[in-house]
């Protein structure tokens, strides 16, 4: 059953993505040792993490000096202290248990060593990848299939192991955000923008990682579990890839442009406006029309004076008007500087172009402030008396 | 110095664009010529979105045609160009500044590229 899995996504795989070139020429080598980075990282995740669950579940964590791997005896009790057990095999130890707390420090210290060694050995093939990088080398075959057609196959082989399950699960995500990234874009990025945002990203990550350990120095050991640290390091690994890179530099201009084009004004202490029916766009706008009229019969020198002197009385008449209606005044009268304009209109009541202005500057000052059935009373007192 | 005041519009208050040209023809009745359209995010209604739109007020007599306002949606540069080319040619005036009074609204939850511009007197 699993040959024939794996016969099958290794046939799919093929024949959507084509042949396969070489792995090291979009991510950071995975040759510490003749291209076996990803088995041996993967080997060293499940051992240490089954050395965590040992010392979390109360076992006895061995450890294999030739092998350098660790080993569980679950039904003992163990102890973080490194002490030589009572009938010591070869080349090996055995931590004998003393109280919860030891076997917290344990599991802590392997944790603590996954991401010391993790990180370590990522360093080391990305020093690589960048000097190959910087040298040219690795830019040659982008062709972005590899990484899947590697680690799926990775993960289709050895199916059921916990950190093979993390690094395909957190690959095909991997995956799934390639294809936004377009070949194009890579051959417009010149390679320091590229390592510059690789070893951004790399940063973050590795930032994250050390505040996770060291926030949780005084708490348990799961608050930060094994799991999340193997999560934490993939990412790490991944962040040092020319597809991530893409990727956030993609997702980077994206935002940038959004930001130009759809600059956004913060509106404070605006009360929104009420969507105009047909009636409030005439009356609105005729009220102001007749003004204008008015204003320009009162103040144009080619009129005769007949005319002059009939807009002014309607501008008269407009604003008796308004004076008379108390329902307005009383409104008008609340806000001082509607009060003031109110009085104006005595004032201006000889001069057509003045009094035309001091009944728009009412309109102007008004809006927002009284109500807007008292707008439109006022409104249709303009259409009416100046017409 | 122009006296100007910046209004609201709420995209959640407005189903079309014509609903938004028609508040904005009453407004500039009152409040004077239309200057400016932004985008914008209200603080006092949880950042939700809405048009600025702000006015400029005049003084009579003016020989603007307050409340002729034409807002025109385009799909892309050529239909802005098209749709530009057709309203200068008619004699239409361009609100916004620039070669093409651009912009862009929140209608409901869309985000509409528009062009404004003011009827021949």
């Amino acid at each position: 059953m699993k040959i024939t899995s794996f016969l099958l996504l290794t046939s799919m795989i093929v024949m959507l993505t084509g042949c396969p070139k070489k792995l090291y020429s979009t991510r950071p080598s995975s040759d510490l040792e003749r291209n076996k980075f990803l088995k041996q990282v993967n080997d060293f995740l499940e051992d240490r993490q089954k050395a965590y669950y040992c010392a979390i579940n109360g076992g006895t964590v061995t450890f294999d000096y030739s092998s350098l791997k660790y080993g569980c005896n679950s039904t003992a009790v163990i102890s973080s202290s490194p002490t030589p057990s009572a009938s010591p095999t070869p080349n090996t130890f055995s931590s004998v248990a003393a109280s919860t707390s030891n076997n917290e420090a344990l599991a802590r210290r392997i944790r603590n060593e996954v991401i010391e060694k993790g990180v370590t050995a990522i360093d080391s093939v990305y020093n690589g990848f960048i000097d190959d990088l910087n040298t040219g080398r690795a830019t040659t075959n982008f062709i972005a299939d590899v990484i899947d057609l590697g680690v799926g196959a990775a993960v289709g082989i050895t199916k059921g192991e916990r950190p093979l399950q993390i690094l395909g699960v957190a690959l095909t995500a991997f995956r799934g955000g390639r294809k936004s990234v377009d070949v194009n874009f890579f051959r417009e990025q010149t390679v320091p923008i590229l390592v510059n945002k690789m070893d951004d990203n790399r940063a973050k990550i590795y930032n994250e990682i050390i505040q996770k350990r060291d926030n949780n120095k005084d708490k348990p050991v799961t608050d930060y579990p094994m799991e999340e640290v193997i999560k934490d390091i993939v990412r790490y690994f991944n962040a040092g890839t020319l597809i991530r890179a893409f990727a956030e530099l993609s997702k980077d201009t994206a935002v940038a442009a959004r930001n130009n084009e759809n600059e956004v004004r913060i509106l404070k202490g605006v009360t929104p406006r009420t969507v105009a029916t047909q009636e409030d766009v005439v009356t609105s706008v005729n009220a102001f029309g007749v003004l204008n009229k008015l204003a320009k019969e009162a103040s144009a020198t080619s009129s005769p004076q007949s005319a002059k002197t009939v807009a002014l009385a309607k501008l008269q008449k407009i604003a008796e008007a308004i004076q008379n209606n108390k329902s307005i005044t009383d409104e008008l009268n609340k806000d001082e500087t509607l009060k003031s304009l109110l009085g104006n209109l005595k004032t201006n009541a000889g001069d057509g172009v003045k009094l035309a202005n001091t009944l728009n500057d009412l309109r102007y000052e008004a809006d927002g402030k009284i109500k807007i059935e008292t707008s439109k009373a006022i409104d249709k007192i303009i259409i009416d008396n100046g017409n | 110095m122009a006296i100007t005041k910046t209004v609201a519009y709420l995209a959640e208050n407005f189903d079309t664009l014509k609903d938004l040209e028609s508040s904005c023809k009453r407004d500039e009745g009152k409040l004077g010529k239309l200057i400016k359209i932004e985008l914008a995010a209200m603080e006092s209604a949880d950042g939700k979105k809405a048009v600025a739109i702000t006015y400029e007020k005049v003084t009579l007599p003016t020989d603007i045609n307050i409340g002729r306002l034409n807002f025109i949606e385009f799909s892309d540069n050529a239909d802005a160009n098209l749709k530009s080319t057709e309203r200068k040619a008619a004699g239409d005036t361009p609100v916004l500044p620039g070669d093409e009074p651009r912009t862009k609204v929140y209608i409901g939850n869309k985000t509409v590229n528009i062009l404004v511009f003011r009827d021949k007197a």
